[in-house]
């Protein structure tokens, strides 16, 4: 019998209580998130922060430097659930076209489905202080520089050197305005209007509409 | 070569009106100390950002004093707010007045974003001011950039042809279209060089004629910027 399956290993206990200790952390970082989210980064206090994330002074100083600390946490969680979604979504294969528009769709889609994490990441990460808007930019050209592989698709010949840069911040600022009235409404309708304009200049607008139709489907 | 404004040193402060009695009248000192209290505010919080931007920071900018500031303005937001609408109004007459004589849409918005661009080279601070610095700002002056950059992408579209498509999908076409430009603006100040605004007038134009007439051809009368 493999050790890790005998009862009351000592190995089976430091893995399950590394794992709610995880568990935990995960959490109390749901829970600050929608603090963040509606007091916004600047107004929201350390105290603030333990009360929401229903955690002690000392556990929230042991996880965490400071309130801008914690905010960077908070937004590394939800990105990392932005990629498992992503992960998931997208299939195996599939090729630039569809993997940018099965990964609009996932994003509308999630951040129609939780506005307040949608909110920390897109909005309030730009007034969060140096690190997070640091994450916030990384992410931007992320988006900029996967967007730009679309050129080798070949109708792109006369794109200015920025102009991925310029799409990233366009489709962005869809969800921003949408996220600082509340929430996205419209996610079915959003997404493919934003994967249209993602992939026309690449593809051309009949292959574009072709490759949303299929992934509308 | 480096641009020097009338009334300030090298390092681009506005100078101190001399003390006392310099001959000047009352209503000019009252106007000059007003308008150096919104170039200095723009100054500010281009260089600091809203939050981080003091009322003696705009004063120090301005080259008058605190106690003179509070006469003109109770906060900061107020500053802020009156610089916004002065620069909005001032902005958009510009662009109303310009592309006349331009023949056809699209040779106007090309005029009109000679002209914008111009604006705003000869104070690259103005997009710091109003495009770079809301968003960091969250809250109402977030809301405030997003409105001054709305009607300014109106401005610089006015008069434009019936869109193609569904009125909806234009719709977000053209929302997405004032984050692109405001990125773009952006982009181009970060560089610390007078000739990258100019250099953007191209893909402006093009961002700002695709939403009507396609791309294919917005991309042709962007290369005439």
């Amino acid at each position: 019998m493999p050790p890790a399956l005998a009862r009351d290993s000592v190995e089976k206990r430091q893995v399950s209580q590394k794992v709610r200790s995880e568990e935990r952390r995960e959490q109390v970082l749901g829970r600050m998130t929608d603090v963040f989210a509606k007091r916004g980064y600047q107004a929201a206090t350390v105290d603030h922060l333990i009360a929401g994330g229903k955690i002690s002074m000392g556990g929230f100083y042991k996880e965490f430097d400071g309130k801008e600390d914690a905010f960077v946490a908070v937004y590394d969680r939800v990105m990392a659930e932005t990629d498992e979604r992503l992960e998931g979504a997208i299939p195996v294969g599939a090729d630039w076209a569809m993997r940018a528009a099965v990964g609009l769709r996932t994003v509308v889609e999630l951040a129609s489905e939780q506005p307040l994490a949608a909110r920390v990441v897109m909005l309030e990460a730009q007034t969060g202080g140096k690190l997070a808007l640091g994450r916030y930019s990384a992410t931007l050209q992320a988006v900029a520089t996967f967007l730009r592989e679309g050129r080798a698709e070949g109708e792109a010949s006369t794109l200015p050197p920025s102009f991925e840069e310029a799409t990233a911040s366009g489709l962005a600022w869809l969800l921003q305005s949408r996220l600082a009235q509340g929430r996205i409404d419209d996610p079915a309708e959003l997404w493919p209007r934003m994967a249209r304009m993602a992939l026309e200049p690449y593809l051309g607008a009949a292959r574009a509409e072709q490759m949303v139709r299929s992934v509308s489907g | 070569m480096a641009r020097r404004e009338r009334g300030t040193d090298e390092d681009g402060k506005l100078r101190r009106l001399p003390r006392g009695r310099h001959g000047l009248s009352r209503e000019f000192v009252t106007r000059n100390q007003r308008e150096r209290l919104i170039a200095g505010t723009i100054a500010a919080v281009a260089e600091h950002g809203y939050r981080d931007t003091s009322v003696t920071q705009i004063a120090a900018a301005a080259g008058v004093s605190r106690r003179t500031l509070y006469g003109y303005f109770k906060t900061k937001e107020e500053c802020v707010n009156a610089t916004y609408d002065l620069f909005e109004r001032h902005l958009l007459e510009a662009l109303a007045g310009s592309g006349g004589k331009a023949r056809g849409w699209s040779a106007k918005v090309r005029a009109r974003v000679s002209t914008l661009l111009d604006f705003l080279a000869a104070n690259p601070d103005l997009v710091r001011f109003s495009l770079v610095a809301p968003p960091n700002a969250g809250g109402e002056i977030a809301e405030r950039g997003r409105s001054f950059l709305a009607a300014m992408v109106d401005q610089l579209t006015a008069g434009h042809p019936a869109a193609r498509g569904d009125a909806d999908g234009v719709a977000v076409e053209l929302e997405a279209m004032q984050g692109s430009i405001a990125a773009v603006l952006a982009g181009a100040v970060q560089v610390k060089d007078d000739e990258t605004l100019a250099d953007t007038a191209p893909q402006l134009v093009e961002l700002l004629l695709a939403p009507f007439v396609g791309r294919r051809r917005a991309t042709g009368e962007a290369a005439k910027a």
